[in-house]
């Protein structure tokens, strides 16, 4: 590709991921959200963090890794459990890089 | 001037964005890798990081450039779909931000990512009174902000440093389940996770582009809403 090409492409592809992040808040921020509306706003979080984090563990290039090796798997459960019992983003990050890390080096 | 720059950037602010900083330096690291590769200038792949800031649908809009084959409308398109799901976090963002002008809600805007929602949400979420716009503004700019310079450096010192990506893109695995977890706050909100979880996976097979996960974000957030007033009766 040209420069030009990367050019039309980078200003086409920042006019499709702005108009959708800014078009909500401009249209919802000044008014009154309606009830139902809210309420299946508040279940949005947990949807998307379960269809990501799931995404994430399971699926690889090859297809769905289902087995009990799965490395990913195992550390999101360390994850999971101190996330739960510390509260603390940190830890749950660290003790999650510890595992991944560890697990890899022992599995592979 | 400098009380602005005060509530933008604060103690508060740095202690949200350093896990996204965790992540963004090595993916973006890659990500200016992959762009050196496929023929991009630091300059370009700068330009980029600044007008698109769209993770996953930069790598993949890099990786069609790099391929040769695909046309601009193409991969205008894919980056498109890849990053639908952000109009849920802007719309759910939009609750917080009421009374926000129309300025601000501008360049909000452009840097919410899946990252930058998460933290966002869980600061507004778990406390109304010390989190504010600003302060989720300030998050926006910094993690924008290590995007662009770990792309930029990624493009130009590419070939010396060796990223482990499986590592990398575990950091922000851990992030998310993190931040889920602390949505756990009754039963039927762990239930609408896991099951968008299992839907998203059921529907990988035959939605590409990360629509699954708009998709299944869809359908469990309905039947969570459907659930709820069921529950109520």
């Amino acid at each position: 590709m040209s420069s030009l090409d990367i050019f039309y492409c980078t200003l086409g592809m920042c006019f499709v991921t702005y108009l959708p992040r800014v078009l909500p808040p401009l249209l919802l921020a000044n008014r009154n959200i309606s009830p139902l509306l809210k309420r299946w706003l508040q279940y949005v979080p947990t949807s998307v963090f379960g269809a990501l984090v799931f995404s994430e563990i399971f699926i690889k290039e090859s297809g769905l890794d289902m087995s009990l090796l799965n490395i990913n798997l195992l550390a999101s459960l360390v994850v999971l459990a101190v996330a739960v019992k510390t509260r603390s983003l940190a830890k749950s990050i660290v003790c999650g890089l510890l595992s991944f890390w560890l697990l890899q080096n022992i599995i592979c | 001037m400098f009380s602005i720059i005060r509530r933008v950037f604060n103690k508060e602010v740095m202690q949200a964005v350093w896990p996204i900083w965790l992540g963004y330096l090595p993916l973006g690291f890659a990500g200016g890798v992959l762009s050196q590769k496929v023929g991009l200038t630091p300059a370009e792949i700068g330009v980029m990081s600044v007008l698109v800031f769209a993770g996953s649908g930069q790598f993949i809009a890099l990786s069609m450039i790099g391929s040769g084959a695909a046309s601009i409308v193409s991969i205008v398109m894919t980056t498109f779909i890849v990053n639908l799901r952000q109009m849920l976090y802007s719309s759910t963002l939009a609750g917080f931000l009421t009374g926000e002008s129309k300025q601000y809600l501008g360049i909000f805007s452009q840097g919410i990512t899946d990252e930058t929602f998460a933290v966002n949400l869980n600061h507004f979420t778990a406390d109304s009174s010390v989190w504010d716009a600003d302060k989720a503004l300030g998050v926006n700019v910094l993690a924008h902000g290590c995007w662009i310079f770990s792309n930029v450096l990624g493009n130009v010192a590419g070939n010396v440093l060796n990223v482990d990506m499986a590592l990398v893109s575990y950091t922000l695995t851990a992030m998310f389940i993190g931040l889920w977890s602390f949505h756990f706050g009754h039963k039927l909100m762990i239930l609408i996770g896991i099951f968008s979880g299992m839907l998203a996976l059921a529907l990988s097979g035959f939605l590409d582009h990360k629509l699954h996960i708009v998709a299944a974000t869809i359908i469990a957030a309905t039947a969570g809403c459907i659930l709820e007033s069921w529950c109520e009766r």
